[in-house]
């Protein structure tokens, strides 16, 4: 089985700027959701990275907007455990792969009005740079010297799921000996516009998996986590490592916004990423649900689990398998989705706690599955072992991520 | 990495097929018309579908089908990567039209339509395609990037079976720049087998992935130079592959996939193709 530790990550959410803020603000139970901007016409919450993005360094002040301020707030807290990568395995044999669904749109979004009013785009705004998908990977390129190869997944919400595929996939062919994956979204009227006319956009905070769930928040923010052939050192007295087992991939190949209806494409990827590590159903204690909040996904999604894990009396999932769902922290971050809930299982690991899954109360007694935290407040101290992590996806684009604590048998 | 190069697939505005491409003397120049009106017929796509698709996505569909037609793909049973700079730009500069207007609405056929893996999902809708497919955007690199995702899939298990499509739109107002590709679409089927004498139509070219010296004029200054995050044209890696697999098949052993210098890359890639490559394992 393969087993790639995890040796840095770094988050930005609604939560905070920082990444102690964000893992912080998960177990302590606290919201990253705010009332909408009132200009983007919409009633609803969404996930804003809170304050002032710090300004762009001058080697990528080119790529000014608010994507490249948030792929930089997640890329200089790495800069150490790059560099001390590039130190042993060397620069060119790193891979950088990042999710994006959104990339600089919301600088495209003001440069169409200025075109409209002056005739002519501003002259500070560069497609390549502002707009293009491939920027946010350049971003992170420039600030760290990395100079593998190097791309940006974008298949909208599981876009930053599907990077550990990616890098999975160079590290066993050893094309590179370590990659630094993630993915970045900013807010822009595109997606809460375009979700609103999608009329799934909740006016209230996201409550995942309630029976009371009434849509989606739009969150913004990155993630950023360094995945290495081995660790540099052995882990420290009492530290728990966090490593990348397995990936899943599937398409549901039915439709390119509604889930399949008995969440056949979600069941397929989980199957997979178990089929990739070698384990059974059996060995999967922690589910770190796609669970967004609307009725159809929390739905179809959990006919997939009970598919896959039910076992014994039909409709139940083994009492061991917690199921959390934490889009109700951070608002659902479509492309940086996957990669900031890579971050929540691997603290969730680390600090042998599992966060309650905040707006689940009361759970939807019609979805047959326990949620972690119902009925709570604090987090539940329990060692999680193994995890799997789902992204699931407009056009059917499905990916579940296989964590595993270092040293569990 | 190896595999077998077996079919390639073809659609711009001024060539719907490999066939009328090489007809017109392989030109590099795929755009040089007036696009308008050129629709890819994206066969594959049921009516209902396909009338609310952009020409990305059509364009990409076309090239899709010729290259497993001509390799022997099932089009159910192959995983997909799809490369492209900047994707369904049509559909998206549609909707920042509506955007501008804060009261208008915005259309949520062409919101679902703007996400940079449609063409991918419709081909696994259309085709029930339920293996992985991804959709990325590399710069400069795409094609490079694209076929090394591609064959270490491959490599990694799942279905033995891959195809790469490269595809662009012209960008539209006010976007539009004259150094961007023009509207096109290239597919590549790699198998890990040969077709055969069971796909008469197959290439069967062994072909191996294969690092590339970057060259004297790399040395330390791999941070300079142009080309990743410039406007980043697919079809100039391209042209020299497709013109070595399909017209010139006595030429160069290995093909580079990308530039020889651009910003931030210290390696590049090749394909080495025909007898030199060996057996695909």
């Amino acid at each position: 089985m393969a087993s790639f530790p995890i040796t840095a990550y770094s988050a930005c959410s609604g939560l905070g700027q920082t990444t102690a803020e964000v893992i912080d603000g998960l177990f302590a139970g606290r919201s990253g959701l705010t009332p909408a901007d009132p200009g983007l016409g919409v009633a609803t919450h969404v996930g804003k990275v809170p304050g002032v993005l710090p300004a762009l360094r001058p080697e990528v002040e080119a790529y000014e907007g608010r994507q490249a301020r948030l792929t930089q707030l997640v890329t200089l807290p790495l800069l150490p455990a790059v560099d001390a990568a590039k130190a042993r395995w060397g620069a060119s044999r790193i891979a950088l792969i990042l999710g994006t669904s959104t990339a600089g749109i919301a600088a495209s979004e003001s440069a169409w009005v200025h075109a409209r009013d002056h005739g002519r785009l501003p002259a500070s705004f560069a497609i390549e740079r502002q707009h293009s998908i491939h920027a946010t990977c350049e971003v992170t390129r420039l600030l760290t010297g990395i100079t593998g190869p190097g791309y940006v997944i974008s298949t909208a919400c599981s876009s930053s799921g599907k990077v550990f595929a990616s890098a999975l996939r160079l590290l066993e062919a050893g094309i590179v000996d370590a990659a630094l994956v993630g993915g970045v979204d900013s807010l822009c009227q595109l997606t809460v516009r375009g979700f609103a006319s999608l009329e799934v956009l909740s006016p209230e905070p996201c409550r995942p998996f309630s029976a009371e769930r009434r849509g989606i928040n739009i969150g913004e923010g990155g993630a950023l986590m360094l995945i290495e052939r081995e660790r540099h050192a052995p882990l420290g007295a009492g530290e728990r490592g966090v490593a990348l087992l397995g990936v899943g991939e599937s398409s549901d190949a039915h439709h390119m916004t509604s889930p399949h209806p008995e969440g056949l494409g979600a069941r397929m990827a989980m199957a997979r990423a178990l089929a990739s590590a070698g384990l059974e159903a059996s060995a999967i204690d922690q589910v770190n649900v796609h669970g967004t909040g609307t009725h159809k996904n929390d739905a179809t999604e959990s006919r997939a689990l009970l598919d896959l894990f039910g076992a014994g009396e039909a409709g139940t999932l083994p009492e061991g398998l917690a199921v959390v769902a934490t889009k109700g922290y951070t608002g659902h971050m479509l492309g940086a989705a996957g990669a900031i809930e890579a971050v929540f299982v691997a603290a969730t690991m680390e600090r042998a706690l599992l966060p309650v899954s905040r707006g689940c109360d009361p759970v939807d007694p019609d979805l047959g599955v326990a949620v972690e935290g119902a009925g709570a407040s604090q987090p539940r101290a329990r060692q999680t072992r193994r995890a799997l992590s789902n992204s699931l996806a407009f056009g059917g684009s499905n990916v579940s991520v296989l964590l595993g604590a270092e040293g569990e048998a | 990495m190896k595999a077998f190069l077996r079919g390639v697939g073809l659609w711009s505005p001024t060539a719907g097929t490999v066939a009328s491409w090489l007809e017109a003397g392989a030109p590099a120049d795929l755009g040089g018309v007036d696009e308008a009106g050129k629709r890819p017929p994206a066969d594959l796509l049921h009516s209902r579908l396909r009338r609310r698709t952009s020409t990305l996505t059509r364009a990409a569909v076309t090239a899709l089908v010729e290259a497993c037609t001509a390799g022997g793909a099932p089009l159910d049973e192959c995983r997909i990567v799809l490369a492209s700079s900047y994707g369904e730009i049509e559909t998206t500069v549609d909707i920042l039209g509506q955007l501008a207007d804060p009261e208008g609405p915005v259309s949520p056929t062409k919101f679902h339509n703007s996400v940079h893996n449609t063409a991918t999902g419709y081909m696994s809708i259309a085709a029930g395609n339920r293996w992985p497919s991804t959709a990325l955007a590399a710069g400069s690199r795409a094609l490079e990037v694209g076929v090394l995702e591609a064959l270490a899939g491959l490599a990694a298990g799942g279905p033995q079976r891959v195809v790469v499509i490269l595809a662009e739109e012209r960008l539209p107002a006010p976007f539009e720049r004259e150094d961007a590709d023009p509207t096109f679409a290239v597919a590549l089927h790699f198998d890990a087998e040969a077709g055969g004498e069971a796909c008469p139509e197959s290439l069967d070219l062994p072909v191996e992935l294969c690092e590339l010296e970057l060259g004297p004029e790399h040395g330390d200054d791999a941070g300079v130079g142009a080309g990743a995050d410039g406007i980043a044209s697919t079809l100039a890696d391209l042209l020299p592959l497709l013109r070595r697999v399909l017209v010139d098949r006595e030429g160069a052993d290995t093909v580079a996939l990308s530039q020889a210098r651009t910003r931030g890359h210290a390696r590049r890639w090749g394909l080495r193709i025909g007898a030199g490559a060996g057996e695909a394992s």
